[in-house]
């Protein structure tokens, strides 16, 4: 487990609320046969670690979406989610950086699963897998054109 | 004049396919192959002994039919019988019954080449190319047994045929068989296309007899970078070390992977860049043809089907996941694969770096995996 606050910057906080729910887009091409990929929940190259989410206390995941899909004109078939304990069960933590002032427009209630202390491969896709598992057994959050998945 | 069919000396075909009920239909056409036979080896039997004819009596082929009649258990015996003919006219007495010395022949070299003593020397020359021809469509572990257990018995066999090959001093050898590749140029109009084989990677000449194979050959038409791998059963020319050296005709094709598994490897590849919060790579064609070559050896191996996604630098991963843990491969845009197998429960994990083409050694790895978290 990092360190509480540890390398956080000026802006960023730590989540608190351990049942707050975290918002993660999907990628259509991350869903093969219904199935969601591990890679969901791991950070990417471009991500430097840092694994976008968005928070329930700010945002419904339906804005989130529309935002995601709207505003910033990206693809994404519908939101899962994680909530604050699940992230800290995994040794993880859930920082909120929609403060920062850094001269980047970030989502409403953009926040991060800070992974940037792992450094194996396998160590990044096991809380990968694990939390994808997890966002998985909740099911979906939002689906344009789904009622009542909330 | 015969106005009853007799029988035409037995067979059992034993072994692989003939170990199931039925006889199965494509090997018919072997019948109509030692039927061919039969009337060549007849024919040379006939000018030796009329010397001083230039050609058999016209109707000489058209004297001599076979019919399968029945088919029996155990493996599989089918009943040949020659269809009465009126030939009272056509043949002498020494020579009514040429076609049965000619059945006799065969028989004889079969024997005489599985014991190691080669063609006899009377052998019909002019029979030698029909002789080569019989029993393409035999596989590795089947054989046919004449007049099992009379003195006349013989058995033939793939290796028999290869035997026959190589002492006729035929350099090419005819056979039925499955080949792997892709189609990746068809002249519909002159009858020929040309097939890149998976295991050498070169790239034959093939024919094909009917213009009903056109539009699956056209279906899976392609440069190879992006052509489909197909399983095609043909009439291949082999070199005798087994080199496929051209495809003389085209019996059917199909892709080899299950549609469901290649049509997700084809969404892959049309992803458009940026695909993924506007980063993510396109996947290339040479990776999607490497992820191809191990779901092919997923296949041979058993292994079930992963999930298969894009990942942002422009690879592919599979994934198999399990409730204690997950099996994760990745294909790499640099020709290089990995395979990532953890726990979900414990800080356990092995990750394994390999080329691309070590297809053998990847499954190995993948099934370890699994072995260690399926079930």
């Amino acid at each position: 487990m990092q360190d509480e606050n540890s390398g956080l910057r000026e802006g960023e906080f730590l989540i608190e609320g351990g049942k707050e729910k975290l918002w993660r887009q999907v990628t259509p091409t991350w869903v093969h046969d219904g199935r969601v990929t591990s890679q969901i929940f791991k950070p990417t190259p471009k991500d430097i670690g840092e694994l976008s989410v968005t928070r329930q206390s700010k945002v419904t995941p339906k804005e989130a979406y529309d935002y995601y899909t709207r505003i910033l004109n990206l693809n994404s078939v519908g939101v899962y989610s994680v909530d604050v304990d699940e992230v800290r069960g995994e040794g993880l933590r859930a920082v909120d950086d929609s403060m920062v002032e850094d001269g980047e427009t970030r989502p409403p209630g953009h926040s991060f699963i800070d992974f940037k202390h792992l450094t194996s491969k396998g160590s990044r896709e096991r809380r990968g897998a694990n939390l994808r598992d997890k966002a998985e057994k909740r099911g979906w959050q939002y689906r344009p054109g789904v009622a009542d998945e909330q | 004049m015969g106005t009853e069919a007799r029988g035409f000396g037995s067979w059992h075909l034993k072994g692989g396919r003939y170990e199931q009920r039925g006889l199965p239909v494509e090997v018919l056409s072997e019948f109509a192959r030692y039927e061919r036979l039969v009337i060549d080896v007849a024919k040379g039997i006939y000018k030796r002994r009329h010397a001083m004819r230039q050609r058999v009596p016209r109707g000489f082929t058209s004297s001599f039919s076979l019919r399968l009649s029945e088919v029996r258990r155990g493996s599989v015996i089918p009943v040949l019988e020659v269809a009465p003919q009126d030939s009272s006219t056509l043949f002498d007495d020494d020579d009514s019954g040429i076609f049965e010395e000619a059945r006799l022949v065969i028989q004889r070299a079969l024997k005489s080449i599985g014991e190691g003593d080669g063609i006899p020397g009377d052998f019909p020359v002019n029979a030698l190319r029909e002789f080569s021809r019989f029993g393409r469509s035999l596989q590795a572990n089947e054989t046919i047994e004449f007049d099992e257990g009379t003195p006349q018995a013989a058995s033939y066999s793939q290796s028999i045929r290869r035997l026959i090959h190589e002492q006729a001093r035929l350099d090419k050898f005819e056979i039925e068989a499955l080949i792997t590749g892709q189609v990746t140029a068809l002249h519909a109009d002159k009858g020929t296309f040309e097939f890149r084989l998976s295991r050498s990677g070169k790239v034959v000449n093939g024919h094909f007899q009917s213009d009903d194979v056109v539009s699956d050959l056209k279906q899976y038409l392609d440069r190879s970078s992006m052509a489909p791998t197909v399983a095609m059963n043909a009439v291949l020319i082999q070199s005798m070390d087994e080199e496929v050296i051209e495809i003389q005709d085209v019996l059917a094709v199909e892709p080899v992977l299950p549609s469901e598994w290649s049509e997700r490897l084809a969404e892959l590849q049309s992803l458009e860049p940026g695909w993924l919060g506007g980063v993510g790579l396109q996947v290339t064609r040479r990776v999607l043809r490497e992820a191809e070559s191990l779901l092919l050896e997923f296949l041979d191996e058993g292994i079930e089907r992963p999930y298969i996604y894009p990942t942002e630098e422009g690879g592919v991963q599979f994934e198999w996941p399990f409730s204690t843990g997950e099996v994760n491969l990745h294909v790499l845009p640099d020709g290089s694969v990995e395979v990532l197998a953890f726990s979900k429960t414990d800080e356990r994990e092995r990750l394994e770096k390999f080329d691309w083409r070590q297809l053998h050694e990847i499954a190995v790895s993948v099934l370890g995996g699994m072995a260690d978290y399926a079930g």
